[in-house]
């Protein structure tokens, strides 16, 4: 059997202001070209369809236009679930229209959890899809107080998907969660706020091929069969050169797979620069670049406009900093102020600041006395 | 702060009373409230606010606005807070002024803003509730809690929704408030009244200083001027002067004393002479006066020698005097013994004879002694008698008894008896009166129904008068209507008329001769009409008139149907006459009169009572009659009781004497007699001492008289003795009676005399000495003349005298002088010393002042220091919030005039790298900053002020300004500052918010008021 996997596809999101649009209608023809060529058995698109639960109206569109064109150009099974940037019942609107022997669409949560089932030349292969649900959710569907983590969420989803799948069939997994040991990039959402949104690999105990989504980058998590597609576009600088791709994965009569890499070629590529500005509009002016920019200047002085002159050269110049601001990144929530100042300190600073004269011995005596005389009047 | 439970009624939207558990939201650390437009989310934040502070967030909103509209009238609108601060936990009740219905009578009164706060640690919520609300810490007046609230806080009510809770529309009032605002709400954040008081105390301390400086060279130059100088060298040069007159007046002064010292020395010489001479005379004349004297002295000389004489008899005659007196004195004596033996002999004389007399009545005792013994034995009959008298007593009281209980018995039984017969009389009349109420009755009936039949007899006839009437009434009012519609078919005629002959004219106008008729059709026309074409208003005239008719046609139709209608009435009137009974002539209605007599009988007895009380009342009787005869058996065994016992007692008493037959009696005869006894007794008694004391007294008078004769003889003798020694002592003196009697009384002064004489012995002889001395100091001397000497020595003294004043005048100014001079120069060393003292704290104290540079004072620059680190940590939200673009900095360009300066805020941008006024941030961009800032403040806040806690911030709304992008990015990183240190609440219609933030609370909208349900 052959699998197509990919995820994360944000459509409707935005780069630092700049739509997406164009790069992501780009790699949803790259999905489509690759479905024609590799005729896959089942396509899947394991979570985040939309960047938000109430994307922009081109952003639908977008979708509608794929998934047509899934649907009308390819013969493959098509499986999707909705990820925590989704809102389930907007994934599966209109999904009653759907072929169930071919189709299957997950968004909202569901306490019963049938499988698709396919069959190839070696038999049949069930297909569970699990929705992207948060504890709350979670709790009311499984009438279980106990839940409060995204790892109690998919065991019981899991469960139940598990007690419908029969026995001795291969198995696949289609869900979107954190694995542990896997690597996360700047732009992934928490999946839960405060508290523990991993889940361990041993969840999936069972199933031949995982097919997961929500970390952007292309991985495995745990073990071979456990992977992730990685989102088709770069959505952050830290993506930077990285390489995009979907997933075919082959599997054989026993569950084994075998898989097979498509790179994704961007639209548009993402550089984080970082040197002096006269390097960088040195550089610029020999190689201007659409790509999407972002610099980090490493004058000690500020520059004037530097974003201004770099943007004819670098029209996507995206974001800009300097590298002495980059203070060791401290915990946001802890406090950075200062311990109590002393106050002959401050008083001393502050004498000295503004007068012309710098401060001598007799002026700090008058401070420290009259600091000890408020004290004493304090204390008393 | 952490608000743990919220509980609301009847406020803003909200009708009832609605609770709001925050424990789960706190726990998640981050929760939203989220509902329509108008549920009430932003009053769940100014109920907060108000419980905390009694004001609402939005500064123009007055809090007796309050009151939710909805509310029933008796619901008071109360707000309810459990909050927890540090460790403690506190619990406050408010409830704004208000109008509410009155208990008593009808209105309403007003209800005054009150505020309850209570300490209720280590209660669990759940136990807190109207009964157990902890240890009260204020109550009722709100000037009491208010401050206690605002001192645990550690801020009031302007801090709160400037940087705890941002509300809706103002969270930029911090991020733009101007330097003074903004450092009002910092002051009160951050402790720096240290400094405040530095600047304080060395501002007075400086001032204090420069003033006692000033005041002391004021002082000083005073000084000078008083004296008439202007500076320090006019006054050395005065001085200089004034030491040359100064040495000069002292050498003047030497001289004059020099010629006055000299003076002096003749002049006492010359004095001495003289003293000499002088005395040499007063000797010769004091010589003189004692000679002249000597004549007279010899005189007392011989006086004084005779007094001698009769100093030496003098004690015999004294000797004499002494014995005659005692010789007087013994010869009275005797006389009175004499007396006084007489008295004593006559006095014992009389008692004798009483005594005799008193012994001769002793018989009489003896009768009254045997009287008394008779009195006795009578007295003892008596006792014996005693117990027969308590018998007869008894006796006596038991008949009394017997006789009253007699009487009662026969009265009660004589009542009885007649109560029987009053009841049965009642009885008979009772059953007479109720005969008579049932004939009535029976009569009153027929008469009712008699009335019923003539009333609607007559209320027949009546109503077929009045339908006749109507018939009559209707039909002239037809006849009237068809005149009108005759008329008005007449007038239509008319106008019909008038129209079809101008139509006729228009017509005939048009007709052609062998052109058809348009009327008739011929083509030929004998006899066209003519006349005036005018047909102005005739078709109106006509179309009135039809309308005229029609109308009155109508009237007419009415008319017709009303008087059909009126006959029907009346024909149904008449049928009903003839069916009805008709009364009898003569008819009257008797029903009243039966009524009123019936009413007379009054109500009607109970016969079977009657009869009931009667046979109990003969029961009584009869078992009254049987109690009489008892009482009448009783009385007569008593009254024979009585009887017997009588006589007995008489038995014993009747042999008894008439004044000794009671034990009173004989008690009182006794009494009589013993007492004539005892007075005898005492008489005899009292004689009998009278007399042995007369003879006692006589007795020793004889005594007396004996001793007072020898002593009479005894002093007799004496006094012949003293008069024969007497004249032997007078014949030695050699003076005869008559002399010593004259010469006796000088006797005390001879020795007066003798000292005189003495003296005058001794003062010669002394005069005598002094002369011969004299006369041998004026050996070879002259006289001198003293007047000279004394005029030429005052002169010069007055010399001496003046110089010696000039000079001291002169050395006391000169003195004055250099004295002044040394204090002020002592003086002006002592301020410059103290200027340089004090140079350094003036530098710092104007420094601190505001009087430097920047024109920045010590607090504004240590608030500034803190600021600073506020910044930084608003930056470190603020940089990844706008993706490195913005950085927020204090404004450090030079002041602009006076303005104070230094905590106005830039936005630095990354992208030009220039600064910015905040002012010209977007509206999402303004709420990123603003969120920082709050957030980066209550870091600060917390770690430098220690007791404040910033442990809860609140946002409302806001983030509909922001982007896609840009509201993750704030979500986010809102969410990543959830720790266990603070909680966020916020208040959005965001969807991404709402689906981000999932705990929280759902407020829902109805007609009658919002609720609010937490969400799971």
């Amino acid at each position: 059997m052959k699998i197509l996997h990919t995820a994360d596809l944000h459509l409707g999101r935005q780069f630092y202001g700049q739509s997406l649009f164009d790069e992501q209608q780009h790699a949803l023809d790259q999905i489509i070209d690759a479905a024609l060529s590799h005729v896959p058995d089942v396509i899947i698109i394991a979570g985040d369809v939309f960047d938000r639960p109430a994307p922009p109206a081109s952003a639908v569109r977008q979708w509608s236009d794929f998934v047509t064109r899934l649907h009308s150009e390819t013969n493959a099974a098509i499986v999707i679930i909705a990820g925590n940037h989704d809102s389930g019942d907007r994934v599966a609107a209109n999904s009653a229209f759907a072929d169930p022997n071919r189709v299957l669409i997950r968004g909202p949560l569901t306490r019963e959890n049938p499988p698709l089932i396919i069959a190839d030349d070696h038999g049949p292969v069930a297909i569970s899809a699990l929705p992207f649900a948060n504890e709350f959710a979670a709790r009311a569907c499984f009438d279980d107080r106990t839940i409060a983590t995204p790892a109690d969420v998919l065991a019981a989803q899991v469960a139940a998907a598990r007690a419908e799948v029969p026995d001795g069939v291969r198995w696949i997994v289609v869900a979107h969660a954190f694995v542990t040991g896997a690597d996360p990039s700047e732009s992934e959402r928490r999946l839960i706020a405060g508290g523990v949104e991993e889940v361990s690999a041993s969840t999936f105990a069972g199933a031949h091929y995982v097919a997961l989504g929500h970390l952007h980058k292309p991985q495995t998590a745990g073990s071979d069969h456990i992977r992730y597609s990685g989102a088709p576009i770069a959505f952050g600088f830290d993506e930077s050169g990285a390489e995009k791709s979907l997933l075919i994965v082959d599997m054989d009569a026993d569950g084994g797979t075998e898989i097979t890499k498509i790179p994704f070629v961007p639209l548009r590529g993402v550089q984080s620069l970082s040197d002096s500005f006269a390097n960088i509009l040195a550089a610029a002016r020999t190689a201007p670049s659409e790509d999407f920019m972002r610099f980090e200047l490493t004058d000690t002085h500020p520059v004037i406009d530097p974003m201004g002159q770099l943007r004819p050269y670098y029209p996507n110049a995206m974001a800009l900093t300097y590298l002495r601001d980059a203070a060791p990144e401290t915990q946001i929530d802890t406090p950075t102020a200062q311990a109590h100042t002393d106050p002959a300190d401050l008083i001393t600073d502050f004498i000295s600041a503004l007068q012309d004269t710098p401060i001598d011995a007799r002026e700090k005596a008058v401070i420290t006395d009259t600091l000890a005389t408020l004290n004493h009047e304090a204390t008393t | 702060m952490r608000p743990l439970r919220l509980t609301v009624s009847a406020f803003g939207p909200y009708a009832g009373t609605e609770t709001v558990d925050f424990t789960d939201a706190l726990a998640a650390g981050i929760f939203g409230i989220y509902g329509p437009t108008g549920a009430g989310k932003s009053s769940i934040f100014a109920a907060i606010s108000f419980a905390l502070f009694g004001r609402l967030p939005d500064a123009g909103r007055d809090a007796k606005t309050v009151r939710s509209d909805h509310a029933a009238p008796d619901l008071l609108t109360t707000v309810e807070l459990i909050f927890e601060l540090g460790a403690k936990r506190y619990l406050i009740k408010r409830r704004p002024d208000q109008m509410r219905p009155a208990k008593r009578g009808g209105g309403e009164t007003s209800e005054k803003h009150h505020a309850a706060f209570f300490d209720v640690t280590g209660l669990s919520i759940a136990d807190i509730d109207a009964g157990q609300t902890g240890t009260v810490i204020a109550e009722r007046k709100v000037s009491d809690v208010d401050p206690e609230i605002q001192a645990l806080l550690g801020y009031g009510p302007e801090q709160f929704r400037q940087i705890i809770l941002l509300p809706q529309g103002e969270f930029e009032t911090f991020l733009k408030a101007k330097t003074k605002d903004r450092m009002d709400v910092l002051r009160q954040l951050f402790d720096v009244s240290i400094y405040r008081r530095f600047t304080e105390t060395l501002r007075e301390t400086a001032h204090a200083a420069e003033k006692d400086i000033k005041a002391g060279r004021a002082a000083v130059t005073a000084r000078l001027s008083q004296e008439g100088h202007d500076t320090r060298e006019s006054l050395t040069e005065a001085i200089n002067a004034e030491q040359a007159s100064a040495d000069a007046a002292a050498a003047r002064a030497k001289t004059a004393r020099a010629a006055s010292e000299a003076s002096l020395i003749r002049l006492t010489a010359a004095r001495a002479t003289e003293a000499l001479f002088v005395e040499q005379d007063e000797a010769a004349r004091a010589l003189a006066d004692l000679t002249a004297r000597s004549a007279e002295i010899d005189v007392l000389r011989l006086r004084h020698k005779e007094l001698g004489a009769v100093a030496q008899v003098v004690p015999y005659n004294d000797a004499l005097a002494t014995a005659r007196a005692a010789s007087a004195n013994a010869e009275r004596g005797l006389d009175e013994a004499t007396q006084h033996g007489a008295a004593t002999v006559t006095a014992h004389a009389t008692a004798q004879t009483a005594l005799s007399e008193i012994d001769k009545t002793k018989p009489a005792r003896a009768n009254w002694q045997d009287d008394k013994l008779r009195l006795e034995h009578h007295k003892s009959a008596l006792a014996s008698a005693a117990p027969l008298a308590d018998v007869m007593e008894t006796a006596a009281r038991d008949l009394v008894h017997a006789t009253a209980k007699l009487a009662a018995a026969t009265q009660s039984h004589e009542r009885a008896q007649a109560a029987v017969e009053t009841g049965q009389t009642a009885l008979s009349a009772a059953r007479t009166l109720h005969e008579t109420h049932r004939a009535l009755e029976t009569k009153l009936r027929a008469a009712e129904t008699e009335a019923q039949t003539a009333h609607a007899y007559a209320a027949a006839k009546t109503k077929i008068e009045a339908t006749a009437a109507e018939c009559a009434k209707a039909d002239a009012d037809l006849a009237v209507a068809i005149a009108n519609t005759a008329a008005a078919d007449r007038a239509l005629s008319e106008t019909e008329m008038a129209l079809a002959a101008v139509q006729a004219v228009h017509l005939s106008a048009k007709l052609q001769d062998n052109a058809p008729c348009p009327v008739c059709g011929s083509c030929d026309h004998p006899n066209p009409a003519n006349g005036n074409p005018e047909s102005a208003g005739l078709n109106a005239a006509f179309e009135q008139t039809r309308k005229a008719r029609a109308a009155v046609l109508i009237t007419e139709k009415k008319a017709t149907t009303r008087a059909t209608t009126a006959k029907a009435h009346h024909e149904t009137a008449l049928s009903q006459l003839h069916e009805m009974v008709t009364p009898s002539a003569g008819f009257v209605d008797q029903t009243v009169g039966i009524r009123a007599e019936i009413t007379a009988l009054g109500p009607l007895p109970d016969i079977d009572a009657l009869a009931a009380q009667i046979t109990q009342d003969a029961a009584t009787a009869t078992a009254l009659t049987a109690d009489l005869e008892r009482q009448r058996l009783a009385e007569q065994e008593a009254r024979v009781a009585h009887a017997s016992a009588q006589s007995s007692y008489a038995s014993v008493v009747d042999t008894l004497p008439e004044d000794a037959n009671t034990v009173t009696k004989v008690n009182a005869a006794i009494a009589a007699v013993q007492a004539k006894i005892d007075r005898f007794d005492a008489t005899l008694l009292a004689a009998q001492t009278h007399e042995r004391t007369a003879r006692d007294a006589m007795i020793s008078g004889q005594k007396s008289q004996e001793l007072a004769v020898i002593a009479f003889h005894d002093a007799k003798g004496k006094t012949d003795a003293a008069q024969a020694a007497f004249d032997t002592a007078l014949a030695d003196a050699g003076l005869s009676t008559d002399r010593f009697q004259t010469m006796l009384p000088d006797v005390s002064a001879r020795d007066t005399l003798g000292q005189q004489i003495t003296d005058f012995d001794t003062r010669c002889a002394v005069a005598k000495t002094r002369v011969d001395r004299a006369n041998t100091g004026v050996i070879g001397q002259t006289r001198p003349d003293i007047a000279q000497f004394e005029q030429a020595h005052s002169a010069t003294e007055a010399t001496a005298r003046t110089a010696l004043s000039e000079q001291a005048t002169q050395d006391a100014r000169l003195a004055q002088l250099t004295a002044l001079r040394a204090s002020i120069d002592a003086e002006t060393a002592a301020f410059a010393e103290k200027e340089n003292e004090i140079a350094p704290l003036l530098a710092v104290a104007q420094a601190a002042a505001g009087n430097n540079r920047a024109k920045l004072t010590l607090e504004t620059y240590a608030i500034a220091a803190m600021f600073d680190q506020v910044l930084v940590a608003a930056n470190l939200r603020l940089r990844p919030m706008s993706g490195g673009q913005y950085t927020l900095k204090r404004d450090t360009r030079a002041p602009k005039g006076g303005a104070k300066q230094g905590l106005d805020i830039v936005v630095h941008d990354t992208h030009t790298g220039r600064l910015r006024d905040v002012a010209t941030l977007s509206g999402g961009e303004t709420f990123m900053a603003a969120l920082s800032l709050a957030l980066g403040l209550a870091d600060v806040v917390q770690t430098v002020s220690g007791g404040i806690r910033l442990d809860t911030i609140f946002i409302d709304e806001g983030f509909g300004s922001l982007d896609a992008t840009t509201l993750d990015q704030a979500l986010q990183t809102l969410q990543d500052l959830v720790g266990e240190t603070r909680a966020i609440g916020l208040i959005s219609h965001v969807d991404l918010v709402k689906d981000t933030i999932r705990t929280g609370f759902d407020i829902t909208k109805s007609t009658v008021g919002s609720t609010i349900k937490s969400r799971v």
